[in-house]
């Protein structure tokens, strides 16, 4: 070792904090001397990486979840109490994650079903009401649809959270064909409201006698 | 693509925090003399002055990006007025005022010797308290704060914030001799 490098760096340190203008950096007017000059533009330079790689990664993340479609995927409410005969969309649960089989409803697809709506309880969350629909085969009470009939959708970023939640948990909950879905991440409070909706929406369709079909 | 602005508007606001949290750290750094033998202390405040600076520059990032962004729901009045915002008020509320201190910081720091030493001091500590309403806006705010990442992402944060700060406050009886 040569001269005592943090003596060196000491006394720099030292006359630096006694000297009234700082030595280094943008107020030294015309004598600029950037003593990290490779640093900085390291920096800027993994700065603007950073920024360009999350907005890609962003825009795979969100993929699939483009707004107004997502919502067009998710059944209409009907009026609660009386069999209406719906037509049934395919129903993508039983490719959902969980590797179930063919949901209940997979067979049906395409066919003009009797259904029974039961509305679930309203459920605030902490970004507003939530209320499901369960739609279930009049007489069975096999479950065959999710509608939604409220959600927060007060602010742009709810509605955007929603169109990507809304739709998993509904496939998620024709596969289990109960209540007991996962919690969507990045969608916690609407998760927990979905299920807490369900939940009583499918309590009311065993208080009417038809819980047949309903696994619960 | 109009969801274009909407990504780099997350991107930006990460990156800008991310440099907020280092301006804090290298700052501390410097300042409790903790720089080490192998950069000289000049480099860690020549590279605190340009971090304190881009996060400004990537905060200004964020906002023209959620200002162009139609689905955030914040225009200029919210940008610049607390508490304005249609929805999430209080987060926003957070970052707006983080805003303003970091303009504080950074545009006092440049003509610093205008300012004795302990007013420019008080002002510039005001960053510590941008850098943590930065923090909750963005836990509070963020459509990825629930995500795993983002989480582990603001703990780490904190941690190095708080480790720079304890160094300051604790860590170093030569800054003391060295005065
Ligand atoms: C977001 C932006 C910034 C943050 C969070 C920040 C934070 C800090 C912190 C925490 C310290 C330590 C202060 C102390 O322990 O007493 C510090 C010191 C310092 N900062 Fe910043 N700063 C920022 C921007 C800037 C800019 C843009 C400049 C100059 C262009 C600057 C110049 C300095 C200087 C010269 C010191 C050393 C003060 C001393 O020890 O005497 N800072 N900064
Ligand atoms: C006037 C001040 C500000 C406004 C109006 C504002 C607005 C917003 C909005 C609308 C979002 C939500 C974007 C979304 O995830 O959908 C957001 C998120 C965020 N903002 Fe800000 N912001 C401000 C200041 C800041 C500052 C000063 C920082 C940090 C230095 C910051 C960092 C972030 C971060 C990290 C996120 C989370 C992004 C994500 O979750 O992916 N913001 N901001």
């Amino acid at each position: 070792m040569t001269p005592d490098p943090q003596l060196a760096a000491r006394i720099e340190a030292l006359e630096r904090s006694r000297s009234s203008r700082p030595a280094p950096g943008p107020s030294t007017g015309r004598r600029r001397r950037h003593a990290a000059r490779k640093s900085r533009i390291a920096a800027l330079f993994l700065s603007i990486v950073t920024t360009g790689s999350l907005s890609v990664a962003f825009f795979f993340m969100e993929a699939g979840a483009q707004s107004q479609a997502a919502f067009a995927a998710l059944p209409e409410p009907i009026t609660p109490g009386r069999a209406t005969s719906v037509v049934v969309p395919p129903v993508d649960a039983a490719r959902s994650s969980r590797g179930a089989g063919p949901g209940r409803g997979e067979s049906l697809t395409a066919t003009p079903v009797r259904v029974e709506a039961f509305n679930g309880r309203r459920v605030d969350t902490r970004f507003g009401p939530l209320q499901v629909q369960v739609q279930v085969r009049a007489g069975t009470g096999e479950l065959v649809d999710v509608a939604v009939v409220a959600f927060p959708d007060g602010d742009p970023t709810s509605r955007r959270i929603n169109a990507r939640s809304l739709p998993r948990l509904r496939s998620e909950a024709l596969a289990a064909q109960s209540s007991r879905i996962d919690t969507i991440s990045g969608a916690t409070y609407t998760s927990r409201g979905y299920e807490a909706s369900l939940q009583s929406a499918i309590d009311a369709v065993r208080a009417a006698g038809r819980q047949g079909g309903v696994a619960l | 693509m109009t969801d274009l602005w909407w990504f780099l508007s997350r991107a930006t606001g990460i990156v800008a925090t991310i440099l907020a949290v280092a301006a804090l750290a290298w700052g501390f750094f410097f300042s409790s003399r903790n720089t080490g033998t192998r950069l000289r202390p000049a480099w860690w405040l020549d590279l605190h002055n340009w971090l304190g600076g881009l996060a400004l520059v990537f905060t200004a990032a964020h906002l023209l990006t959620v200002l162009v962004d139609r689905g955030s729901g914040i225009g200029v009045i919210q940008i610049l007025v607390p508490n304005t915002a249609p929805a999430r008020t209080w987060p926003m509320t957070w970052g707006v005022i983080a805003t303003y201190l970091f303009a504080v910081v950074v545009f006092t720091s440049w003509p610093r010797r205008r300012f004795t030493k302990p007013v420019w001091r008080v002002l510039h500590l005001t960053s510590v308290v941008g850098v943590v309403l930065a923090g909750l806006h963005a836990y509070q705010a963020g459509s990825d704060a629930r995500l795993l990442a983002t989480r582990i992402g603001l703990l780490v944060a904190t941690a190095v914030g708080t480790y720079a700060l304890g160094l300051r406050l604790f860590g170093s009886r030569r800054r003391a001799a060295s005065r």
